[in-house]
């Protein structure tokens, strides 16, 4: 009879204790696989609701009147239109999401409001990603709230703006910012507006970084940015930066936590069951020994007992994790629920893993059924 | 063989020494039918257990079949020479609960090739045939003890350690497990420990045991 058979019909013999054991193992891959499936539409919403904070990087030319530029919100220097293509064809970037923007003011009737021309979002090489604005489409503008009160402008409207014909193809929400004031259009056609051809005054963008301030981003930024742009100047909006990195953080952290959680009580639960196992088993452990058993034999019945639960329940577990995330998971990521996806790579990390683990939380039951002294239980009568 | 010289065994309890065998002496050859006979207490188990390798000795040697001293062994090639060489029988038969009757035996004849056929020949021999695939829990005493002969025997080992084997059983089963170990007798060495005052069938050598101490008679 070899070990693998023993360790079979002992477990078949005591279904209580196996499934017990088995149960808080494929509990904890289940759970394990379950969280780190969901961890990505976790993540990408993470991510999602951290990107509309907005950008959080300004490249504006460096003889900029930062001055004016806070007062205004806008730089008062240009800077060639291609500047944007320079830097997004820029390999291992920091930046993502990379907008050109012209900004100015402008009088509509006896109003002043602020004028913004947007081009599509570009990404560097390989890192596309779905844009974070839509850009406007040519001859149409978007308005905030204030335009639309104080001009009496509605959605589809044609109006005049400086003499060039437009449609208003959405009236944007009050904002509570100076986006209330804002119109909002293509690039080049904000740039035949102010009569600033093939110019911008700003490329916004968001860092990857996910650094806080402490990292110093910024020194990494603008050294990167000014060896592909030298007459350029990075203006970093370190609110938005740092509440993005620490959410991400936070997240992080708050996943780690959970699995190593989930992992010490599966660990503390299996010892504990293989322990009233080996318990259970004193006398027949002692009958082994009587019968010839070594310690290696007799460790390997706990051990390999373990690694079989280990098995047994990395294969139930990640199918059950894996059902889990898959059912209930699209209910709590709304909008990233195609994130959650079956990891193949999951279930061979899980078979190889698990049963190493419910081995090491076996380790002192094993060391006491090698050590227990057989004769103490052969003699009972 | 056996061969035991001055091994005696003492026990500490909370500092005060219980003698458990007491300088015992013996030499048994094949063909030995041994009963040690002696009241609970006396050593018996404590003798048993100290010959078959479970049980270090406070001092003394214990020679089994061509080893001079086990406990000169280390602790696998003892448990080795337990597998090959020795048999226990236990009054409390010790089965495997969750194994069945030919499983429990397969458990002693795991040192042996192919261990099917003998365990089949075993079966037979202990009139366990319509019982092979009985659990433990569903044999009663009598047919418990047969198991445990039969796998006590299924190593063909040099010596059987049979500690009170028929304490537990009516006289049909007794006699079944006592035929069996005499038959075995012929081609080794049975030491059965008993504490009745009738002294089974077959027996060659008796020995009384009293408070460690070993006489034969
Ligand atoms: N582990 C132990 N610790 C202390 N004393 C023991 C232990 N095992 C046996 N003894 C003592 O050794 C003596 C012999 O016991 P044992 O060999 O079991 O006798 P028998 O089998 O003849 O009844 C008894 O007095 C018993 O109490
Ligand atoms: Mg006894």
């Amino acid at each position: 009879m070899t070990i693998i058979r023993l360790i079979c019909s002992e477990l078949y013999g005591r279904k209580t204790t196996f499934l017990l054991s088995a149960l808080a193992v494929t509990a904890a891959v289940a759970l394990c696989t379950s969280f780190v499936l969901t961890e990505a539409a976790n993540q990408r919403e993470t991510k999602r609701l951290m990107r509309d904070l907005g950008f959080n990087l300004r490249v504006v030319p460096a003889a900029t009147d930062m001055n004016h530029f806070y007062l205004t919100g806008f730089s008062d220097q240009t800077m060639p239109e291609d500047s944007l293509d320079r830097l997004a064809a820029v390999k291992n970037l920091s930046y993502n999401h990379l907008v050109s923007v012209l900004h100015g003011k402008i009088e509509v009737g006896d109003r002043e409001f602020l004028l913004l021309g947007l081009s599509e979002e570009r990404a560097p090489p390989g890192r596309a990603k779905p844009p974070m604005v839509k850009a406007v489409e040519s001859s149409q503008i978007h308005i905030g709230s204030e335009v639309a009160k104080q001009m009496q402008w509605k959605k589809g409207d044609k109006v005049d703006v400086n003499g060039h014909p437009l449609q208003i193809a959405r009236c944007m929400p009050e904002m509570g910012s100076t986006d209330d004031v804002r119109i909002v259009g293509s690039l080049s056609d904000v740039q035949k507006i102010l009569g600033l051809n093939n110019q911008i005054n700003e490329i916004k963008a968001i860092d990857c970084l996910c650094l806080t301030p402490a990292d110093n981003p910024q020194d990494i930024l603008k050294a990167e940015i000014t060896r592909t742009l030298p007459d350029t100047r990075v203006v970093m909006l370190s609110n938005i930066a740092e509440a993005r990195a620490r959410q991400r953080q936070t997240s992080d952290r708050h996943a780690k936590f959970v699995v190593v959680a989930v992992i010490f009580v599966a660990a503390a639960w299996v010892g504990v069951m293989a322990l009233i196992n080996t318990r259970q088993r004193a006398s027949e452990i002692g009958l082994f020994r009587a019968l010839g058993y070594g310690s290696l034999s007799v460790a390997g019945l706990v051990l390999g007992r373990a690694v079989l639960i280990g098995l047994l329940a990395a294969i139930i577990g990640t199918a059950l994790g894996t059902w889990c995330a898959m059912t209930y998971g699209p209910s709590i990521f709304q909008v990233t629920a195609r994130a959650i996806q079956p990891q193949p790579t999951l279930f061979w990390y899980a078979i190889l893993a698990t049963p190493l683990f419910a081995a090491a939380a076996s380790l002192i039951p094993a060391a006491l059924a090698v050590t227990q002294d057989p004769a103490q239980v052969l003699r009972r009568q | 063989m056996i061969r035991l010289r001055d091994v005696s065994k003492q026990y500490s309890i909370g500092g005060s020494a219980v003698t458990a065998l007491d300088a015992v002496s013996m030499d048994l050859n094949q063909g030995d039918f041994v009963c040690l006979r002696g009241p609970s207490g006396s050593g018996k188990t404590t003798l048993l257990l100290t010959i078959g390798g479970m049980q270090r000795p406070t001092s003394g040697t214990v020679g089994v079949a061509e080893t001079e001293d086990i406990y000169a062994l280390g602790d696998r090639a003892r448990a080795r020479l337990r597998a090959h060489h020795i048999g226990f029988v236990f009054q409390l038969f010790h089965l495997v609960p969750y194994l069945n009757v030919s499983g429990n035996i397969a458990l002693g004849a795991r040192n042996r090739g192919n261990p099917g056929e003998h365990v089949d020949a075993l079966i037979d021999r202990l009139r366990l045939g319509h019982r092979r695939y009985h659990k433990p829990t569903q044999l009663s005493a009598g047919e418990c003890q047969r198991v445990a002969v039969a796998r006590a025997l299924a190593s063909q080992p040099d010596v059987i350690l049979a500690d009170e084997p028929t304490g537990n059983l009516d006289d049909e089963n007794a006699s079944i497990v006592i035929d069996a170990l005499a038959e075995f007798c012929r081609g080794g060495i049975v030491l059965l420990a008993t504490h009745s005052e009738r002294e089974p069938e077959y027996v060659n050598r008796a020995f009384d045991v009293s408070g460690g101490l070993v006489k034969e008679r």
